[in-house]
């Protein structure tokens, strides 16, 4: 890694009472990357989103996010830091419009205080026509403009999702986590999703990491890949190395597939 | 750029209207007319801020008895001269900044939704790390609380003898003009990208807390300024019977606001004004039910309670067709009504 990294796990364990769902975790994310987390189901994976977004304390050890120590700062702070996430069972807020959505998520940026909408201060109603036009540009990005004002829950599956990864957007982040963005996908949306989330890095200027079930959405966009398996890392590599490493056949298809594999 | 015109001068005919129907009221109208046009108002009032703790921010409080006897307090010892107070507190002679205090009827107002506000706040800190039903529970004790300590405080208070002679300073203009500022208030508001924040808070408060959201500042101040509210409504109500006393504001009164707010639309403006002005007329057409009838030769005799069980047979056949009350989450807006291709804007 010779970039700069923008966020590093050290030696991260999380225990709930007995269990150890993530055990010593040390990863460090290059700025500008694209890479992966992979496991089998309850490997951990969402675990560690959640220590990183701050929704859980580590039990021990630190997150680290550009230089800054942000373990066990709560989710809003986290989020004001730079980092955002979707979520692996889509959370919308269901109720209001995809616009409304997409500026919930700049309300993080804005320096206008609650008690100036009553009142309509100029600088309030020029702060909320601002964020009214950048939303509708973030979901022109994303192919979502034609249906801003319809309420979020009618949207179909993929629409939703990339309507959270609009949201999250939204907040300007440094640093965005897409957990299985691609689940629920078609097969063309998949291939779409990919080039979509290299597009996002690119003209947003964000490091993505994500966590997919999908290998090929994997191993096609992800620089980098780290493996996670009952809470511990068992490998970590690039896409061609990960491949072929006989731990990770061990935890995905089971011992006696390892040599199926090999030959 | 015409549209915002065109609501704007749709918003000053319906005001105008209003206030002409004020001004014909008071002339034309009989006083039980005039009460009953009263309680609208004040109902709406108190509709509306609950609404913003419990259907916009989905806090499920049960404490607005407790801010409205707040507010009521408050602009009974405001409004009240110091001879009243004097001869009227027989258990505890009254003590001595509450026996001199005065002030003119909006200032005493707005002090009542602060005090309200003021205890709120006081209240909300802890208690709103609750959520769902245990925060229901915690705000129901925390108002019976307020309740119990009005009974004991006989020297600021008069105790479970209540106050008595309030000038009745809350006319029509008085309640439909806090009516007008609580609603503006309430739009203006809601349909910010503050009141989004709200919503989002109802909706998903770990997705809303991962977008960069304070959620606990904001459900303080959500239930901060429903107090607010809770506490002028209160202190029109006061103003409006002239008598208070602390068996007034028990549950009762709470689960009144509640059935306003519910019955209307959780999480709709318009369906809080619509939905007391409904009930509250409804509540009084309906004493016809307790007065004789005679059909033919048959004379059946008044049953006195007889409206409450056919209100209640109502409340129960809204709640069992039509869940989210008369108006759902849809508001009535201007552009609801004159262009119905476009949707969103100002609710009137």
């Amino acid at each position: 890694m010779t970039n700069s990294s923008i966020l590093t796990l050290d030696k991260v364990t999380m225990r709930f009472g007995g269990i150890t769902a993530v055990k010593d975790l040390s990863i460090d994310i290059p700025k500008g990357a694209i890479v992966g987390l992979i496991g089998p189901n309850g490997a951990g994976k969402t675990t560690v989103f959640n220590v990183i977004t701050g929704f859980y304390k580590a039990t021990e050890g630190h997150v680290l996010f550009d230089g800054r120590d942000i373990t066990g700062v709560p989710p809003h702070l986290v989020c004001r830091a730079g980092i955002s996430r979707t979520f692996q069972n889509i959370r919308l807020f269901s109720t209001e419009t995809v616009l409304q959505n997409v500026m919930v998520g700049c309300h993080v940026r804005r320096s206008a205080k609650w008690w100036m909408a009553p009142i309509g201060l100029p600088s309030f109603t020029r702060e909320e026509k601002a964020i009214r036009e950048r939303s509708m540009e973030l979901l022109a990005s994303l192919r979502l403009d034609s249906v801003a004002d319809e309420v979020s829950s009618s949207l179909p599956y993929g629409a939703q999702r990339r309507l959270e990864i609009a949201r999250a957007l939204a907040t300007r982040p440094k640093f965005l986590l897409l957990d299985e963005p691609a689940a629920g996908m078609n097969p063309q949306e998949t291939q779409e999703l990919m080039g979509f989330i290299r597009e996002i890095r690119d003209r947003f200027d964000v490091t993505i990491l994500l966590i997919e079930h999908d290998m090929k959405v994997v191993m096609g966009v992800c620089e980098y890949i780290w493996v996670l398996d009952y809470g511990e890392k068992i490998a970590e590599g690039s896409p061609e190395v990960i491949q072929s490493d006989r731990r990770v056949i061990a935890a995905y298809l089971g011992e006696e597939f390892v040599h199926h594999a090999e030959n | 750029m015409n549209r915002k015109t065109r609501n704007l001068a749709l918003t000053g005919i319906a005001i105008a209207l209003l206030a002409f129907f004020i001004w014909w009221a008071q002339g034309n109208l009989d006083g039980y007319k005039i009460q009953v046009t009263n309680l609208v108002a004040v109902n709406a009032i108190l509709a509306l801020s609950l609404n913003l703790i419990y259907g916009f921010t989905g806090m499920f409080s049960l404490g607005h008895a407790g801010f409205m006897a707040l507010g009521a307090y408050v602009n009974a010892l405001l409004t009240l001269t110091q001879d009243q107070k004097t001869t009227m507190w027989i258990l505890d002679p009254i003590a001595w900044p509450f026996s001199v205090m005065h002030a003119p009827f909006f200032l005493s107002v707005v002090c009542a939704g602060l005090v309200a506000a003021f205890v709120a706040l006081l209240i909300a800190i802890p208690v709103l790390r609750l959520g769902g039903d245990y925060l229901g529970i915690a705000t129901l004790g925390f108002a019976e609380i307020i309740r119990v300590v009005l009974t004991n405080l006989s020297s600021i208070t008069n105790g479970a003898l209540g106050i008595k002679g309030i000038p009745g300073h809350a006319n029509l203009w008085w309640n439909y003009g806090w009516f007008l500022i609580t609603l503006f208030f309430m739009i203006r508001l809601i349909n910010s990208n503050f009141g989004s924040v709200l919503k989002a808070i109802r909706d998903d408060e770990i997705a809303a807390k991962n977008m960069g959201i304070n959620t606990f500042f904001y459900k303080v101040v959500s239930f901060t300024v429903g107090a607010f509210f809770a506490g002028v409504g209160g202190a029109l109500m006061g103003s409006l019977t002239t008598t208070i006393d602390p068996k007034m504001f028990s549950f009762a009164l709470t689960f009144n606001v509640l059935m306003f707010t519910v019955a209307g639309g959780l999480g709709s403006i318009t369906g809080s004004v619509i939905g007391s002005i409904v009930i509250t007329v409804l509540l009084e057409w309906l004493r016809i039910v307790e007065n004789p009838v005679t059909i033919g030769s048959f004379e059946i005799p008044g049953i006195p309670g007889m409206r409450m069980v056919l209100f209640s047979l109502a409340l129960i056949l809204i709640i069992l067709f039509r869940r989210e009350g008369i108006m759902g989450m849809k508001e009535i807006t201007w552009d609801g009504i004159f262009d119905r291709s476009k949707r969103g804007g100002k609710s009137e």
